[in-house]
């Protein structure tokens, strides 16, 4: 490609939220470009949720055998781990996704442009790599995304020290792994390691697992890591990694002063978004102080015809937060009406066990906006037919509204298939319910998700099994 | 759904009660939002209750020629959805022979579409307590759900700023959902819902009144309270003492008030129609702030009152409002208003008319400041404690010249500040 191509939209990044603005604004009439370095689907498809769940699928298959095997009859000899298959189960998983984004792209009429984008000044973008040139369009989406943030002072060598990018192709498991940063990735890291037979230490600064998270989430979670042997040092900071002869040092300071030995170390403290190097300054577009670009309500950037969605422009760094912003710009640009983004509903998932998924206030931050009147409904899973047949009853569902009509603000759960029962919560929200929406509709039994009634009902005060 | 209670409406800031004097409808009709249910007679207006909801007109609670407080409940409605299956009305006898679903179901259906529009749960609960007809309300959410940030825009249009005094007029229904597009505002992230209390709407519905019935004009004097100050310091202590309550400024206020009243009484006056009404007696209104919002007491013939007089009228009404404890007739009958807005009344500012009177005066805070006075012949910069007093005034009944007269001579008698105890 050199001559210069037109479109009516020109898209940089193909991940979750890139690809999806691109497939919408297709369907919505526009001529669409989309610009790819590496693979569609970013991150996300490629070397973020959906191997690191294929992963934690496997680490839970190992973890259900050797907890729960026995109570069910199911006695493995010998279990045989070979971490390297589930390497390659979660390779085939990205691959075939990737498949799938180019074939809806065909579908949908997006011409992929494979190369680096840059910004050229307005309504273009110079492309450098396979289909080197210049592309111009009326309206540009930024949508690169973010990458790993490593500390200075840590060098990633993909043989000791990795980030979950070089993680997720590395097919052997270290005797001792220190994993740096109890977020969503370093939990499901730790929880994927330890299956495999890691001795797995994690280091938290703050004073909780997933910090940000509602503190009887965090506590249950940490509760729930220690009875898997996995250690969990809260209060902790980081100060240093040490090599010594062919293992690794990290001395640490806080609740802890000590340096902890290990064959390996995950970095997985944050991630920083990709606005270096796009030729921002080209046109105007602003970022913050840490990078992310600035966007107005309706995710337009400072810059006339620029818009950006995603990790680039901050927020929960989250692939369906992405996806929906990607839907609602391309929406924005074709002038329809569309609700405005509330961030407030968007969960958070971590998958591995037992799952956390929250949504809305935390329980402290809504007494905080709405008084020490709010309801909360918290219903425990050893209270639940289901949930103790299935030998999962760790964890709980609490669920706040708010005094006035009782609209449900947050909810956070903790336990086997939170991550899927949160999508009530969400759609709940979304319409704006109250606890007696939720209380009126009949959740079949036995499930998991007889859990959000009861807690409806204990909101309201009148809970029946609790 | 839970039957919806049609409440006396406050309909006016100072009117505390109000009797039934007719019933529109009978138990059992079907009714639709807005529709009149029963006519309400106060001393100062006969009005008409619209129904909050479409539905059903379960129980009428009070009997015509009853006279019962602000915020009773006058009658249940069961709102719409049952309207069709609540039993049909008693009808005439040749209507009776019609099947009783076809008599009922014509009447039914407006009030099945506005119930009916599509709109979250918490945008129905907020409606039905801000008393939002959802038919009125554009949906901006998911499929053009009305979302509780739609009603919140239809029921808080920006309130003017209240300054003063509520007036007491007739409630006028506000045109909702007509506002032009640059008075919308479309709500934050963080921003904070406090939908409106029927008290504060009628509140609001006055203030506007009020500001569309009388070109409102200003005018401040600047007000040597030196003497006044003077005066007070000596009695304070033996004020006190013998009276148990403080000697405020405020009566000093109405005391200057009432005497230039009488020299203006153009000042003291109502517009009736093609006329100007200048009123024989003078009743003050004083301004006090409740934790329930302003309420506007009335000293009643203040202009017969003494100093000590007026101290102890103020002192015993302003008690009791902060107590509830005053009578209709309290709240009635003022001819011209103060509002004190106590220690942060900041510089000055103008109120809004509590109609229909024709004048306000407003405080502004007693603080020592640099003047210039002649000593001896020679021009001196000397430390006071000065008043800025603002008059607001209905240009309507007044002109400038009165109104400055009147204020002038107001600013007179509170620097003369002769006084007996
Ligand atoms: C290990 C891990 C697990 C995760 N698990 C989850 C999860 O379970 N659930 C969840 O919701 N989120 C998860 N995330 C986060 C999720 O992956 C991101 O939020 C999501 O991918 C962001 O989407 P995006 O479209 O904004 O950007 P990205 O997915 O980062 O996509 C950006 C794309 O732009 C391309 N690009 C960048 N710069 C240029 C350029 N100049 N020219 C052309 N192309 C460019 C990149 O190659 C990339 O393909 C996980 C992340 C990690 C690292």
């Amino acid at each position: 490609m050199s001559a210069a191509r037109t479109f009516d939209l020109a898209v940089v990044g193909a991940g979750p939220g890139g690809y999806v603005a691109a497939i919408r604004a297709a369907q919505l009439g526009m001529q669409v470009a989309v610009i790819e370095e590496d693979r569609p689907g970013g991150v996300c498809l490629n070397w973020g949720c959906i191997p690191s769940k294929a992963l934690l699928t496997g680490a839970e298959l190992v973890e259900t055998l050797r907890l729960h095997g026995d109570t069910f009859g199911v006695t493995p000899q010998g279990l045989v781990l070979d971490y390297g298959k589930a390497i390659d189960h979660s390779r085939k998983t990205a691959d075939r996704l990737c498949k799938g984004v180019h074939s809806l792209f065909r579908k949908n009429a997006v011409t992929l442009v494979s190369g680096r984008g840059r910004l050229a000044g307005p309504g273009a973008v110079q492309v450098t790599g396979e289909d080197a040139g210049e592309v111009r369009a009326e309206r540009i989406l930024l949508a690169t995304g973010s990458t790993e943030w490593v500390p200075p002072g840590i060098e990633v060598d993909g043989q000791r020290v990795l980030t979950s990018r070089e993680a997720l192709e590395s097919k052997t498991v270290p005797e001792r792994m220190v994993v740096i940063g109890a977020g969503a990735v370093g939990v499901e890291f730790a929880y994927i390691y330890a299956n495999y037979g890691s001795q797995v230490t994690m280091i938290e600064m703050a004073e909780q697992m997933l910090p940000g998270a509602d503190h009887d989430v965090a506590a249950t979670l940490q509760r729930e890591y220690r009875r898997k042997r996995i250690e969990v040092k809260t209060g902790t900071r980081f100060e240093e990694l040490k090599r010594a002869n062919g293992g690794l040092r990290v001395r640490v300071s806080g609740a802890e002063e000590a340096e902890i030995e290990a064959d390996q170390v995950l970095v997985a403290i944050g991630r920083r978004p990709l606005s270096e190097d796009l030729g921002l300054e080209s046109v105007g577009v602003e970022t913050d102080d840490k990078g992310f670009v600035r966007v107005d309500a309706e995710l337009r950037t400072t810059a006339a015809g620029v818009w950006a969605i995603g990790d680039l422009i901050g927020g929960p760094l989250l692939a369906h937060k992405a996806s929906h912003e990607g839907t609602a710009v391309a929406e924005w640009m074709a002038g329809m009406k569309r609700p405005p983004l509330d961030h407030r509903t968007i969960p958070g998932c971590i998958y591995a066990q037992p799952q956390v998924a929250w949504i809305g206030r935390s329980e402290a931050e809504a007494r905080e906006e709405f008084g020490d009147g709010i309801r909360v409904g918290s219903f425990p899973f050893t209270a639940s037919g289901k949930a103790i047949a299935a030998a999962h009853s760790a964890g709980f569902v609490k669920l706040i509204a708010e005094p006035r009509y009782g609209e449900i603000v947050g909810a956070h759960l903790v336990g086997a298939g939170a991550t899927e029962l949160v999508a009530e919560i969400g759609l709940a929200m979304t319409l704006e319910c109250t606890t007696a929406e939720i209380a009126a509709t009949t959740h079949a039994h036995p499930t998991l998700a007889e859990a959000i009634h009861e807690a409806a009902l204990l909101a309201e005060g009148r809970g029946i099994n609790f | 759904m839970a039957s919806v209670g049609v409440e006396l409406p406050a309909l006016g800031e100072s009117v505390v009660e109000g009797t039934v004097s007719r019933w529109l409808v009978k138990e059992g009709d079907v009714v639709r939002v807005d529709q009149p249910l029963v006519e309400v007679t106060t001393d100062k207006v006969d009005a008409e209750i619209p129904s909050p909801t479409a539905g059903v007109v379960e129980k009428i609670l009070v009997p015509e020629g009853e006279t019962v407080p602000v915020g009773s409940v006058l009658a249940q409605i069961a709102p719409g959805a049952e309207a069709a299956a609540a039993p049909p009305a008693p009808v005439e006898p040749a209507a009776a022979a019609a099947p009783a679903a076809a008599a009922a179901a014509p009447a039914a259906a407006p009030s099945a579409a506005a119930v009916e529009a599509r709109a979250t749960p918490v945008a129905r609960r907020m409606a039905e307590d801000s008393q939002v007809d959802l038919g009125d309300v554009a949906g901006s959410g998911v499929s053009g759900r009305v979302t509780k940030r739609d009603v919140a825009a239809v029921a808080a249009p920006s309130a003017p700023p209240a300054a003063a005094a509520a007036p007491a007029a007739p409630r006028a229904p506000a045109a909702r959902g007509e506002l032009p597009a640059y008075m919308h505002y479309e709500l934050q992230e963080g921003d904070r819902v406090v939908p409106m209390t029927p008290l504060r709407r009628i509140v609001a519905e006055h203030m506007v009144l009020s500001k569309q019935t009388s070109p409102h004009v200003g005018t401040v004097a600047e007000v040597d309270m030196g003497g006044v100050a003077r005066f007070r310091d000596g009695h304070k202590r033996a004020f006190r003492e013998a009276n148990g309550y403080s000697l405020t400024f405020l009566p000093f206020i109405v005391h200057a008030t009432v005497r230039a009243l009488r020299e203006y009484p153009r000042l003291n006056a109502s517009v009736v129609e093609d006329a100007i009404v200048e009123k024989q007696g003078v009743h003050i209104g004083v301004a006090v702030e409740t934790d329930k919002g302003l309420v506007v007491p009335v000293v009643r013939h203040a202009d017969r009152l003494s100093l000590a007089g007026l101290a102890a009228a103020i002192e015993d009404l302003s008690g009791r409002a902060r107590g509830k404890k005053l009578s209709p007739d309290e709240l009635r009958g003022g001819t011209f208003t103060v509002s004190n807005p106590g220690r942060h009344g900041n510089l000055y500012g103008f109120a809004i008319i509590n109609q229909p009177q024709v004048g306000i005066l407003r405080m502004g805070e007693i603080a020592k400041r640099p003047v210039v006075r002649e000593l001896d012949g020679e021009d001196a910069i000397v430390i006071r404690p000065t008043m800025h007093l603002a008059l607001s005034y209905d240009h309507r009944a007044v002109d400038g010249a009165p109104a400055n007269g009147f204020l002038h001579r107001v600013r007179e008698l509170l620097e003369e500040a002769e006084y007996t105890l």
